[in-house]
């Protein structure tokens, strides 16, 4: 996979319309894209959310002030597209307002997702997947895409504290998800 | 089991990421389908810039030679003042250093 560096003249090139830089910038950039959207809505989704994002990012290309933002700035464009779809799974049912007091209701856990350890791969991820949508955003985009905080709070249009906050109880939530039902349960 | 943070980040910071397969034909596709006059415009951009640039050019030149038309002309005007009020002066001082004065004077005579 090409480095950050490596894809910046791609970006350049794109933004003049050149669709062999964009094709180029598409195979460097995708993967990376398609791992964080894979766990925001599942692998079904991914690949149109993804494709989508890239089809955006091509018409809006010419208003990206700097090259080198171009994983964040796809990464936005992502996650919006995301949102669409959270959105309509759910019609009446509006995505939770941010929790930093405490307000949103503690889901029960899933017993299908609690494990013994933090070993296995497919079980962390399907400990992600159960995470509340705003936690999910940020527990995903920092430790499984790699995006610093302050990154993310560009991303998600957040500040910086409520980006910490919401990493600070997505793995709260976590801890309790992975817990084993024998603990949980007296 | 007590899952403490540092354990947690490093397992979750592990996790084989999910790649996918890349698709360009179908993104070539839905490019294509979605192609706006914008889009259109922006493989054109370096020719439209590039004429822009060499009419900016002829334009420049344009002004710049206009100027210096109307440069001449108030120079001309400047030149034509003096020399009429140098004359003036020396008519005052000395009538008949006129030749027109002179050829006058001596038809009347």
């Amino acid at each position: 996979m090409a480095s950050s560096s490596d894809w910046i003249p791609w970006v350049s090139g794109a933004k003049e319309g050149d669709e062999d830089a964009f094709a180029r910038l598409y195979h460097a950039t995708r993967p990376r894209l398609h791992n964080a959207i894979c766990h925001l809505v599942g692998e079904d989704h991914a690949v149109d959310i993804v494709q989508k994002a890239f089809v955006r990012a091509w018409e809006r290309l010419p208003d990206l002030e700097e090259d080198a933002a171009f994983a964040g700035w796809l990464r936005r464009i992502a996650v919006n597209l995301v949102r669409d779809q959270w959105r309509s799974r759910k019609p009446h049912d509006e995505i939770p307002e941010d929790d930093e007091d405490g307000a949103l209701q503690e889901p029960s856990p899933d017993p299908s997702v609690q494990v013994e350890g933090l070993q296995d791969a497919e079980h962390l991820r399907k400990a992600v997947s159960a995470l509340p949508e705003i936690f999910r955003e940020a527990v995903v985009l920092h430790y499984l895409d790699g995006f610093p905080v302050d990154e993310i709070s560009r991303i998600l249009d957040l500040p910086r504290g409520t980006v910490l906050s919401r990493l600070a109880r997505g793995r709260d939530r976590l801890r309790r998800i992975l817990s084993p039902i024998r603990e949980v349960t007296p | 089991m007590n899952i403490d943070d540092e354990s947690l980040e490093a397992a979750l910071r592990a996790v084989p990421p999910i790649l996918g397969q890349d698709d360009w034909t179908d993104l070539k596709r839905r490019l294509g389908a979605r192609r706006t006059f914008r889009t259109r415009l922006r493989r054109w951009r370096p020719t439209l810039r590039l004429a822009g640039g060499c009419l900016l050019v002829l334009l420049a030149v344009g002004l710049w030679q206009t100027l210096q038309g109307h440069r001449s002309v108030v120079a001309s005007g400047l030149e034509l003042r003096t020399w009429t009020s140098a004359h003036q002066e020396a008519v005052k001082q000395t009538p008949l250093a006129d030749p027109w004065t002179q050829a006058l004077a001596e038809t009347s005579r």
